[in-house]
C-alpha cells in the first residue's frame, strides 16, 4: 500500500488515511505474490480515487467521501476471496502448462538415459516404461490432470468445461503426480545403478527432476494457500 | 437489484458496456449504475474481480497508464470478447422473452 502514491490522489490527510486503511485490510488478505498484489492495489486505488472525486464534485466533505468510497467497494474480506478465486485460477492454468510443456523434456532426459544403448526411440521408451513399472501408473493420472488444469482454467476455459472445484483438483493432483514421478525416477536410478555407472545423461535426468520437482512442491503449496483464501 | 439478481448476467453486461469502447473499472461500474437507472446496486469492489476473470477468459483485454502518479488500468473488448457478446445477447433475448410470456400471463 505504500508503493501507491495516495498523497497525489489530492485528498485531506484523514481521507488518504481511510483509503490506505481499507487497501491494508485487502492487502493482508489477498494470498499472490507481492507484484500481483500491488497490481490490484494500484487499480482499486484509482477506482476509490474517482469514487471519492465523484462524491467530492456532488458537495460531499472529502472525509465523508472517502467513508462513503469505501462502503461503495464494499467488505475487503468479500472482495479479497473473490481476487483469491481469479488467482487460484491463474495459478492453476500456469501450474498445468509448466507441468505439459516441461514433461516430455524431462522425459526425454530420462529415455536417453534409461534406453541408453537401444538404436530407435520406442525400444528406448519401451525400456523406460518397463524398468520403472510403477511409472505408467503415475503418468496416466498426472497427464490427463495437467491437461485438464491448463485447459480449463485459462483462455480455454471458455471451451472446455468441468464441474466447479474439478480444475483445482486437477492441478493439485497433478503437482503431487510429478513429485512421485520425479521422485521414483531418482530413486530408482540410484537404487539400481552402482555409483559407476553416473554419467552426465544420469546428471542431466536428475538436475532436471530436481529442479521440476521443487517447482512442482512450491506450485502445490501456491494452489492450496488460494485455495484456502478463495473459499 | 441485489448482486444475486445479476448472478450469471454480469458478465454479459460488462461486455456491453466495453462495447461502447474502452473504459477503466470505474468508469464501467457508473455506466452500470447511470445506464440501469440506478437499479444495479452491487458493491462497486466486486466488479473488478469481474473484469479480471474476462481478462483471463480473453474476452477483455487491459493496458496500464499512468497520469498525475496514478495508475490506470483500461479495459477493452477483444474479437473473441464481441463475439461473446453477440452469444449472450442472444440468450438474454430468448430467456427474457420467455419469462416475459410467462409472467405477463401467456401461458394458457
Amino acid at each position: 500500500v505504500r508503493s501507491i502514491a495516495l498523497d497525489r490522489f489530492g485528498l485531506s490527510a484523514e481521507a488518504t488515511e481511510i483509503l490506505a486503511a481499507y487497501l491494508s485490510a485487502l492487502d493482508g488478505r489477498l494470498p499472490g505474490g507481492r507484484h500481483t498484489r500491488a497490481l490490484i492495489l494500484a487499480e482499486l486505488a484509482d477506482g476509490l480515487g474517482c469514487a471519492v472525486e465523484a462524491e467530492v464534485a456532488q458537495g460531499v466533505p472529502p472525509t465523508e467521501a472517502a467513508r462513503r468510497a469505501v462502503a461503495e467497494f464494499g467488505d475487503p474480506a468479500v472482495l479479497a476471496v473473490q481476487f483469491a478465486g481469479q488467482m487460484l485460477a491463474r495459478t492453476t492454468h500456469r501450474t498445468g502448462m509448466a507441468l505439459v510443456l516441461s514433461g516430455p523434456m524431462v522425459g526425454l532426459l530420462w529415455v536417453s538415459w534409461l534406453g541408453a544403448g537401444l538404436s530407435t526411440w520406442s525400444a528406448k521408451v519401451v525400456a523406460a516404461l518397463t524398468d520403472v513399472r510403477v511409472l505408467p501408473v503415475i503418468l496416466l493420472l498426472t497427464v490427463p490432470c495437467a491437461v485438464i488444469a491448463a485447459s480449463a482454467s485459462g483462455r480455454w476455459g471458455r471451451l472446455v468445461t468441468v464441474p466447479a472445484g474439478w480444475t483445482y483438483r486437477a492441478g493439485l493432483l497433478a503437482t503431487a503426480g510429478c513429485v512421485v514421478a520425479d521422485a521414483t525416477l531418482i530413486g530408482g536410478a540410484f537404487a539400481d545403478r552402482e555409483a559407476a555407472t553416473v554419467s552426465a545423461g544420469l546428471l542431466l535426468a536428475v538436475m532436471a527432476s530436481v529442479l521440476r520437482a521443487g517447482l512442482a512442491g512450491l506450485a502445490m503449496h501456491r494452489l492450496m494457500r488460494q485455495h484456502a483464501a478463495a473459499n | 437489484m441485489r448482486a444475486e439478481a445479476l448472478k450469471g448476467h454480469l458478465d454479459g453486461l460488462l461486455l456491453a458496456v466495453l462495447e461502447n469502447g474502452p473504459a477503466h473499472g470505474y468508469a464501467v461500474i457508473e455506466t452500470l449504475r447511470t445506464g440501469s437507472g440506478g437499479e444495479f446496486d452491487l458493491p462497486t469492489g466486486t466488479v473488478y474481480p469481474a473484469l479480471h476473470r474476462l481478462e483471463a477468459l480473453g474476452l477483455v483485454a487491459s493496458a496500464w497508464s499512468n497520469g498525475n502518479g496514478r495508475q490506470r488500468r483500461t479495459y477493452r473488448l477483444t474479437a473473441a470478447g464481441k463475439k461473446a457478446l453477440v452469444e449472450q445477447r442472444s440468450t438474454w433475448h430468448r430467456f427474457s422473452g420467455a419469462v416475459t410470456s410467462i409472467m405477463t400471463g401467456g401461458v394458457a
